[in-house]
């Protein structure tokens, strides 16, 4: 299992471990003044000696992202349902959140802050705003989808919609929804750390500023690698929960 | 009074039609087949006498009362088995009856009486995917059973299997439809198929589509 493991991952260790010595050279040779791009060593340190602030700001990110994800998985659920079961509420809805995911999220973000303050709710929206459109997208053609033959089953069987959809279209719609919201979880963490740069008084995004202002770079990517281990964590626990939900609904991904 | 009643039923598809004033009829406990070449119209009558289409012309009748394009009146068994992969045996067998508002435990109680007869016992808590392909089409039967109607249509049941498979389950059918009397339209392309279970074979004409 180890060496199957090994042979995957060697040529993107490899890699990584290439990018690590262009960026420790380019750092050392002093071609970029060090405070302006510190070396991976003075990165690695500051992080394992901001680990507890980091942390702590973590925290409150962790959380606007967990409940904008959360909000976002319901409100999907809703439009998707509603979508699938109402044709003309699909034609009114579908295309406009096509559009609205044209407009950058660190577009509309000083407008949210501005709208809402300061506090937590401006983050969350943002998240919302993020997540919301692939997961609702991908669960209304998850649903939309469902086998023809299956649905002549049901109608058979006298099933009303209600009935359909959960004997039969929400568990054939889980691959759909656990693409979507893999989707939208890389960009949930991240999307609360750009709504906390506009403003706050806690999470990554404000410390992020913080050390920026004060020319902290290696804290800065320090705070930059620990996001991306965070978003990446986050990756894989909802890889885990779709293999798990998967397997027990004896469906592929 | 016949039990079925199918009268100038006409279908047409994008302007190709399929069915062209087909008219058949079949008495009560009788089972008929309709046999045909592929792709002549067979599914298509039957999906039509299941409530799942509509015709363009034509009506069609059980015991007297007008139920064209009305799903839910006949016991329909699609071509493939169409198990449903996240559930057990025992909770897809049960789905009509949990469809029509029986309780989990009532229906499970209920169905399990059947498992003996329909040669299926031991299966009840196995998914469909650990099943042979006659399992399957057995517990797919033993569902269509379930619906509890006198009339089943059943459409190809067997077409998907071996032949050694396909012998045993002609045996196993037999018997069971000298035990459960229903009226059955059985669709199939195997004529010693049609000899053996019907009492009246329809030939459905690829050409004229008409019987």
């Amino acid at each position: 299992m180890i060496k199957k493991f090994v042979k995957l991952n060697l040529p993107a260790m490899i890699f990584v471990l290439v990018l690590i010595f262009i960026w420790s050279a380019v750092s050392e040779s002093g071609a970029i003044p060090q405070f302006i791009l510190p070396s991976p060593g003075a990165t690695f340190t500051a992080l394992i000696k901001n680990l507890p602030v980091l942390l702590q700001h973590s925290v409150t990110t962790l959380l606007e992202t967990a409940l904008g994800l959360l909000f976002s998985v319901i409100l999907a659920i809703i439009f998707a349902v509603l979508m699938d079961r109402f044709v003309t509420i699909k034609r009114a809805i579908y295309p406009v959140l096509i559009v609205t995911q044209t407009v950058p999220t660190i577009a509309i973000a000083p407008f949210i802050v501005l709208l809402f303050g300061y506090d937590m709710l401006p983050k969350v929206i943002l998240v919302v705003i993020c997540c919301f459109f692939p997961i609702a997208i991908s669960l209304c053609d998850g649903l939309s989808n469902v086998e023809a033959d299956y649905l002549n089953l049901m109608r058979g069987m006298n099933a009303t919609y209600t009935q359909t959809l959960l004997h039969l279209k929400i568990p054939f719609a889980a691959p759909s929804f656990f693409s979507g919201l893999k989707v939208s979880v890389t960009y949930a963490f991240i999307s609360a750390v750009v709504a906390e740069w506009l403003g706050g008084t806690r999470g990554l995004g404000v410390y992020m500023t913080r050390v920026k202002s004060a020319y902290a770079f290696d804290r800065l990517f320090a705070s930059i690698f620990f996001i991306s281990v965070v978003s990446f964590a986050f990756v894989k626990v909802i890889e885990f929960a779709q293999k798990m939900v998967l397997n027990r609904l004896h469906l592929d991904a | 009074m016949s039990k079925i009643e199918i009268k100038n039923i006409t279908k047409s598809y994008g302007g190709r039609c399929v069915l062209d004033n087909v008219s058949l009829s079949v008495n009560a406990n009788e089972t008929i087949a309709i046999l045909g070449q592929s792709g002549c119209g067979k599914t298509t009558l039957l999906k039509l006498i299941a409530g799942l289409e509509r015709p363009d012309n034509g009506q069609i009748f059980i015991d007297g009362v007008d139920v064209t394009n009305i799903p839910g009146k006949v016991g329909y068994m699609p071509q493939d088995s169409l198990l449903v992969p996240y559930k057990t045996v025992l909770e897809n067998v049960t789905l009509p009856l949990i469809l029509s508002g029986r309780k989990k435990s009532e229906a499970a109680l209920y169905a399990k009486k059947y498992f003996k007869d329909f040669f299926t016992s031991g299966t009840e808590n196995k998914y469909p995917h650990e099943l042979s392909g006659g399992m399957r089409q057995r517990v797919a039967f033993l569902r269509t059973y379930m619906q509890n109607k006198d009339v089943l249509v059943l459409d190809e049941p067997f077409s998907a299997l071996d032949n050694v498979t396909k012998t045993s389950m002609h045996k196993w059918y037999l018997n069971v439809i000298n035990r459960f009397k229903k009226t059955t339209l059985l669709v199939t392309h195997d004529i010693e198929e049609a000899l053996l279970f019907a009492s009246t074979i329809y030939i459905l004409s690829s050409t004229t589509h008409k019987f």
